[in-house]
Order: C-alpha cells, then structure tokens, then sequence
C-alpha cells in the first residue's frame, strides 16, 4: 500500500512538474491535431472501416512514440541522481508509469474524439471500440515509456526510443487494430471480450517486466 | 595430426549432421501431397534453420539474465554472438522461405502471418545489435543490452503467439494447409529431419564459439599496441 501511495504521490510531482511548464503539452497537442487534419485532408474523409482503423492506430502510435518516448529523456543528471536518493527504483518507475499513462490516455481520447468527429465512423459497439482505446494507450504509455529508459540510459535521443520500440509494440498495435475493425463492423461480444482480455494481459506482463527489469537500469 | 586430435566431438557431429541432412535431404523419398510436391524438401533447411535460430535466441536471453546477475563479460559475450549468429541463421530462413513461397505460392512475399513474423524478428534483434553499437561503456553496454534482450524475447514470443489467433495464415500447418509437422511427415522424414535441427544447432554453436574467440584475439591484438 505504502508502495501504491509512494507511486501516485511522485505521479502527481510529475504532474504539476508539467503544469509548470505548458509549452511541452501544447506542443504534443498542435502536433496530434495537425496529423489528425492532414491525414482527414489527405484522405477527403472517405475510408473504409478497415482503412480508418489502421489510419487512427497510425496516428495514434506516432503520437504516443512522442509524447511518452520524452518521460524519461526529460530528467537531467543532477534530478536522476536526486531521484535516486530519495524514492526506491519500482516506485519511481510506477510513478512515471502512471504520470505518462495518464498523458497518453488524455492524448488518445482526445484525438480518437477528433478522428470521431472528422470521419464519423458508424461505430457497431461501443465496448470494443473504447476497450481498445484505453487499453491500448496504457500499453503504449507502459511500453514506450520503458523502452525510453532503456534509450536514455544507452545514448540518450529520441532516434533510439523508435528504433527500439517499434518492433516491440507491434503485438499491441496488431490486437488493437483487429478489435477496432472488430468493433466497427459488427457486435460480436464474446470476440471482442476475448481481444479485451489479451490486451490487458498484455499490459499485466509488460508492466511486470518493466518492474522486474527497471532496478538494473536504474544504477548509474 | 594435431588438428584433427583437438577438434571436438560435438564439432565433427555437426558437420556429419549438416553433410547428413543436405544430402538424404535431396535424395530420400518424400511423401507426395498437394500443392507442395518436392518443396517438402525445404523443411530439412527451412524449418530447421528457423528451429536452430528460436533456440539460440532463448539461450541468448538465458545468457541475458545471467549477465544481469552476475555481469561477467563472458556472459555477455555469448549473449551477443548467439544473437548475431541467430539472426545470421533467421536471414538464411528468411531466404529459403523465399524460394520456396515463390514456387507454391507465387510470390516472394506474401502477407502472412509468419513473413510478418519473420520480418519482426529480424527487426527485434536488429535494434538490439544498434543498441549495443551506441554504448561505449562495456559494463554499461552489458547491462542495458541484456535488459532490451530480455523485454524483446518475451514480448516476440507473445507475438508469435498471439498473431495467428488474430490473423489467418497461409503457412503450412495453419489454417487447414497440408502441414509439415503432424501427420503429413512420415517416418523416413523425420529420420533426416530431426538430426538435421541438431545438425544446424551446434553448427550454429561452432560459429559462436569461434566468433568469441575471434574477440578474444582482436582484444588480446588491442592490448598489445
């Protein structure tokens, strides 16, 4: 528990960390929004189904690569080392899970809400569609953010935070394609329960590992 | 007479079973099936060069998680050289998967589950060789790479789990197709098969072996200038 409250209370530093200083936020937003309309005006706001699933998980992976691949490139040296004399490595790691969790998922919404609005998809169940969505941003938020350890640690620019995560989200990115299209043409429940289901153990293991893997990251 | 007294065991069965399965693998009878024909003749190569890549990518996690209990470089190094020689063997997988599409399937590449696959594969562990290439440190190096090798191991075993339940596939064994595995392989089949996963698996060992000799000298040729 002690745990759980140490993780929420650093978020919330890295929350009001990010308050103090906007510009990084509406700078991820004027760039959501300017793919979101370039995509729309490249495309006429004419696509399929399968088109517009693949098209808005597309976007949605470029975005999050840039919004949560950044949470651990921010910190410099003299805050790591302050970090690491104050908080256990899980704990911080949980923090920044939940801070760029939560990034992500304002992010995604807002943009799915875009996507909604611009190409107004006739959405057959709800579930699928938004089961997707959230799920699929905790799993890139937990996974980019990782990977952004791993590059900071190793040469610290954001080039190395795409090459390695791309291969590795793709397990994501398959999964929450095919739930989306799932969830676009027809309402088959037990289906899509059954792609709810491998994503969010999806996320479990992923934020498992990332536990188990961040302390020997952590030392230097 | 020296050379050959100091050549190991293992070393000599390798090349026996590599000479075994190239040879039996073109000359013995294959059962005849459908659509495949003589390409059956690929899963003495194919197959088994993908068999031996999947088993020293594990050993080279194993290694991973040794590194990172206890970070001796020699850990490391077998880390990395089973790596570079997997995916050395998961690109000859690649190309007579190739082939042996162009002839039954009508095309080099095809989207499917295991050429994506594949393809992802080569990815994982290409970014892993441009991580270690970026770090100087060679402590530092160990350590980080091991723990990208970890993640990415089990995060590919999930995706060559997870893809053919989201997606169908054209791959012998799947989706109906005539398979090599199961009841499709008789008897006189195996007999060249499974030797020849063995044969490609310590030929694969050999190469690592003498990759990390190859860095012991360069670091002893370093040391002396």
């Amino acid at each position: 528990m002690k745990f759980l409250r140490q993780s929420l209370g650093l978020s919330a530093h890295f929350l009001s960390l990010e308050l103090r200083n906007k510009n990084a936020f509406f700078g991820l937003l004027i760039y959501a929004v300017s793919t979101v309309f370039v995509t729309y005006l490249s495309t006429q706001g004419f696509v399929s189904e399968n088109i517009y699933a693949a098209l808005i998980w597309i976007l949605l992976l470029f975005i999050s690569i840039n919004a949560a691949g950044k949470s651990f490139l921010q910190t410099n040296d003299g805050l790591h080392l302050f970090y690491f004399q104050s908080v256990p490595p899980n704990v911080y790691l949980l923090g920044k899970h939940l801070f760029t969790a939560g990034l992500v998922l304002i992010l995604i919404l807002g943009v799915s809400g875009l996507c909604m609005a611009l190409f107004s998809p006739h959405i057959e169940s709800y579930l699928g569609y938004f089961g997707a969505l959230i799920l699929g941003a905790t799993g890139f938020a937990f996974t980019i953010g990782f990977l952004s350890a791993v590059a900071q640690t190793a040469a610290g620019n954001f080039t190395m935070v795409s090459i390695l995560s791309f291969p590795v989200l793709l397990p994501f990115f398959l999964t929450q394609v095919k739930l989306m299209n799932l969830s676009l043409v027809s309402q088959n429940i037990n289906l899509e329960l059954k792609y709810i289901g491998i994503l969010f153990l999806l996320n479990l293991l992923v934020l498992g590992l990332s536990l188990v893997l961040f302390p020997y990251l952590w030392r230097d | 007479m020296i050379g050959i007294r100091t050549i190991s065991w293992w070393k000599i069965l390798a090349i026996v079973l590599v000479l075994y399965s190239i040879i039996g693998g073109f000359l013995i009878d294959v059962p005849k099936l459908p659509i495949l024909h003589e390409t059956i003749r690929n899963t003495y190569f194919h197959v088994t060069l993908w068999f031996a890549m999947m088993i020293l990518m594990a050993i080279s996690m194993v290694y991973s998680i040794k590194t990172l209990s206890n970070p001796l470089s020699k850990n490391d190094e077998i880390a990395a050289e089973t790596a570079n020689i997997g995916l050395f063997f998961g690109i000859l997988g690649l190309v007579t998967g190739m082939i042996w599409a162009q002839f039954t399937w009508g095309a080099f590449w095809v989207n499917d589950v295991k050429t994506n696959g594949t393809a992802i594969t080569l990815l994982i562990y290409f970014a892993y060789l441009v991580l270690r290439g970026s770090i100087e440190d060679s402590e530092k190096k160990a350590r980080i790479s091991a723990v990208y090798n970890i993640f990415a191991f089990v995060m590919l075993i999930l995706f060559l789990g997870i893809l053919p339940r989201v997606n169908d596939s054209l791959h012998p064994g799947n989706g109906g197709n005539p398979a090599f595995g199961n009841y499709d392989m008789d008897n006189t089949m195996r007999m060249v098969f499974y030797p020849s996963i063995i044969g490609y698996l310590l030929l694969g060992l050999w190469l690592v072996d003498n990759r990390i000799r190859l860095r012991k000298i360069n670091e002893q040729l370093e040391a002396e200038e």
